[in-house]
């Protein structure tokens, strides 16, 4: 009966012309974004440095390499090319500024930096010149700064200091999370159908049981959403990274996003009231993958949504490595709230078959 | 005697303060057509509700097949065909597909559906969306669907409303062929007409209780007035009718003088309907 069940399901969520087309258009977009988005990290900053003219080549390369920028010839080159964006930031050094430093004189030098460039960067680029201003002041009295500025990071580098994550890789998280949300509406959808359309009362008038109608919907859900996460971490070649903890948690993740899906079903009283309900959890849910991308971003009250246990885990393991010690608390958490919603949704759409 | 296949004794659904069905107590036999009446909101839903194992009783029991029917419902849907008073099939597959879901949750073993398909008048469009049928047409394989495991009790919840008339024979002679076979049938209706064409009892509920319950014909005798129409012509040139109570004490004389003026056009008997007597009985209508 259930193998009947989830026969006719997958029959009627493939016809669903705006499913259909949602479900592989978004995996194919995802895929692509993936593709597109760079595949290497730049944290690089890119500086820029005026000189005043007649500066000798020997002086230049020293006052490059100690600022670690690139010469410009004149002012309003060096304005235009932070404006651009070409630089995150630049410097005008004049005469009197550099006779200044040599003799040890305090120096007021106005930093300019691009557009939109946050406080914090705003912060880092003056420490940067200052360091750079200070080196060139000790390197004219004959004494070289000596700062130890190694980092020690205890455990995965979440942050990225070390070995810093591309983009795409800190996005996958989040991408595998919108798979996901597709399915969830599109899940929602389908139970919610059911009991509007009366369907359901039909079926539990034949020998079919309610914990079967259920447990289809469940087994649906879950596969469904499981083979096209699991599509999206093949085609980025992610799957054989850590494939035991990957499956689990994706297998996890999809009774969360089933259970979603009950819990959304028994409140919609119409497709469009599907829709909003579903869109307002798809935003919840996706946050967690924003602390993913922004680690330092976002409060600690974004460990409140179950996702943020599956977005982890995914982070943890795909992009460092970690093991099932570092994500079995994570998992179950997920697990246990993947079942909570799970029975609840399955409690409050019994009553509406009634 | 025949065997009794429906039972409910003191049944009663309340949904909160509402007493939806009120200690109504019946039996059906095998092979009877039952015919349930009543106006909208009178409870007849809901006591389907309730024999079909969809809803358990607040009080009281019912016994489909000598199995009570809230401890056993699994069991006994086996042997039930149910077709709903508002349209839920799959509208994005063929008929052919409903009804092939529908034969494996009945596990049904050799299940021709294309015989089914035709005897319902729906061979022919097997393959086509259902979405496309016509109202009439998704209410016959509706009743196609609840015959799928030839049931041996068929609850039909308003099979004919709003049906063109050849929708509505071609149920009829479904629902008389099924009755001959020894399936029961729990009609559930307003339309009067339908239910004294088919039906070899009919019950009246009103207000959730059972307010008659009796042959078609015995209602009308017990509780009916025959009449005779005499259509009458004047003297200027126009008729009008008369109506004489047959059961009336002057009815012979009165007939006389009609008679003896010479000017009558036509004359025919009229027996009173299920729905005149309906009234009666409740002092409401079927569409109140």
């Amino acid at each position: 009966m259930i193998r009947a069940l989830i026969e006719k399901d997958l029959k009627l969520y493939f016809r669903n012309p705006f499913f259909a087309l949602i479900t592989l258009l978004g995996l194919a977009s995802v895929v692509v974004l993936y593709y597109l988005l760079p595949s290497q990290a730049d944290d690089s900053l890119s500086t820029a440095l005026v000189l005043p003219a007649g500066t000798s080549a020997e002086m230049c390369a020293f006052l490059s390499d100690a600022f670690e920028s690139d010469l410009l010839d004149s002012q309003e080159e060096l304005l235009k090319a932070v404006e651009d964006g070409d630089y995150q930031a630049g410097m005008v050094l004049t005469d009197t500024v550099i006779d200044a430093l040599v003799s040890g004189q305090p120096v007021n030098v106005p930093v300019y930096t691009a557009p939109g460039t946050s406080d914090d960067m705003k912060a880092a680029l003056t420490d940067i010149y200052t360091a750079g201003l200070n080196n060139v002041n000790f390197t004219a009295a004959q004494k070289q700064i000596n700062i130890n500025d190694q980092i020690v990071v205890f455990g995965p580098d979440f942050l990225g200091i070390n070995e810093p994550l591309a983009l795409r890789d800190r996005m996958l998280p989040m991408l595998i999370m919108m798979i996901f949300s597709i399915e969830l509406m599109g899940l929602a959808n389908l139970i919610s159908e059911e009991v509007l359309r009366g369907t359901a009362k039909a079926l539990l008038v034949t020998p079919l049981r309610t914990s079967q109608f259920f447990s289809a919907k469940m087994l649906l859900g879950v596969g469904l959403a499981f083979i096209e996460v699991l599509l999206l971490v093949t085609a980025t070649g992610k799957l054989l990274v850590s494939p035991a903890i990957l499956v689990t948690d994706l297998l996890v993740g999809g009774l969360l996003v089933t259970g979603v899906a009950f819990f959304i079903a028994a409140f919609a009283t119409s497709f469009m009231s599907v829709m909003s309900w579903s869109v307002l959890f798809l935003l919840l849910l996706m946050l967690p993958g924003i602390s993913i991308m922004f680690p330092t971003m976002v409060s600690v009250w974004i460990k409140a949504i179950p996702s943020y246990y599956l977005v982890d885990t995914l982070h943890r393991a795909l992009n460092y490595g970690a093991g099932w010690g570092d994500v079995s608390l994570n998992l179950l958490i997920l697990l246990a709230s993947g079942a909570a919603f799970l029975l609840l949704g399955a409690g409050l759409l019994r009553r509406r078959f009634r | 005697m025949r065997k009794v296949t429906i039972s409910a004794r003191e049944l009663t659904y309340r949904y909160g303060d509402l007493t939806a069905v009120d200690h109504i107590s019946f039996e059906v036999a095998e092979g009877e057509v039952l015919g349930f009446l009543g106006p909208n909101g009178a409870g007849k839903t809901t006591a389907v509700r309730m024999l079909t194992g969809q809803l358990r009783p607040s009080e009281g029991s019912a016994f489909i097949l000598d199995e009570d029917i809230s401890k056993s419902a699994k069991q006994v849907q086996q042997y039930l065909g149910v077709s709903f008073e508002t349209t839920n099939l799959y509208e994005d597959m063929s008929a052919l597909e409903n009804l092939e879901l529908f034969a494996r949750l009945f596990n049904v073993k050799n299940f021709n559906a294309l015989e089914l398909l035709e005897k319902v008048g729906l061979s022919g469009r097997e393959k086509e969306r259902v979405s496309n049928y016509s109202k009439g047409m998704k209410q016959r394989l509706m009743l196609a669907r609840a015959l799928i495991n030839h049931p041996r009790i068929l609850f039909l919840d308003e099979p004919t409303d709003g049906l063109d008339p050849v929708s509505s024979q071609t149920i009829h002679a479904i629902i008389r062929e099924a009755s001959a076979g020894g399936t029961t049938v729990f009609l559930t209706t307003h339309d009067m007409v339908e239910a004294d064409k088919l039906a070899h009892r009919v019950a009246f509920i009103n207000k959730g209780q059972i307010a008659a319950l009796d042959q078609p014909a015995v209602l009308k005798q017990h509780y009916g007035k025959r009449t005779l129409k005499i259509e009458v012509q004047d003297g200027q040139g126009g008729t009008h009718t008369r109506s004489i109570p047959l059961d009336g004490s002057e009815t012979a004389k009165e007939v006389e003088q009609v008679f003896a003026s010479g000017n009558v056009l036509t004359a025919h008997t009229e027996e009173a309907t299920l729905e005149d007597i309906f009234i009666e009985i409740t002092g409401r209508g079927l569409l109140g």
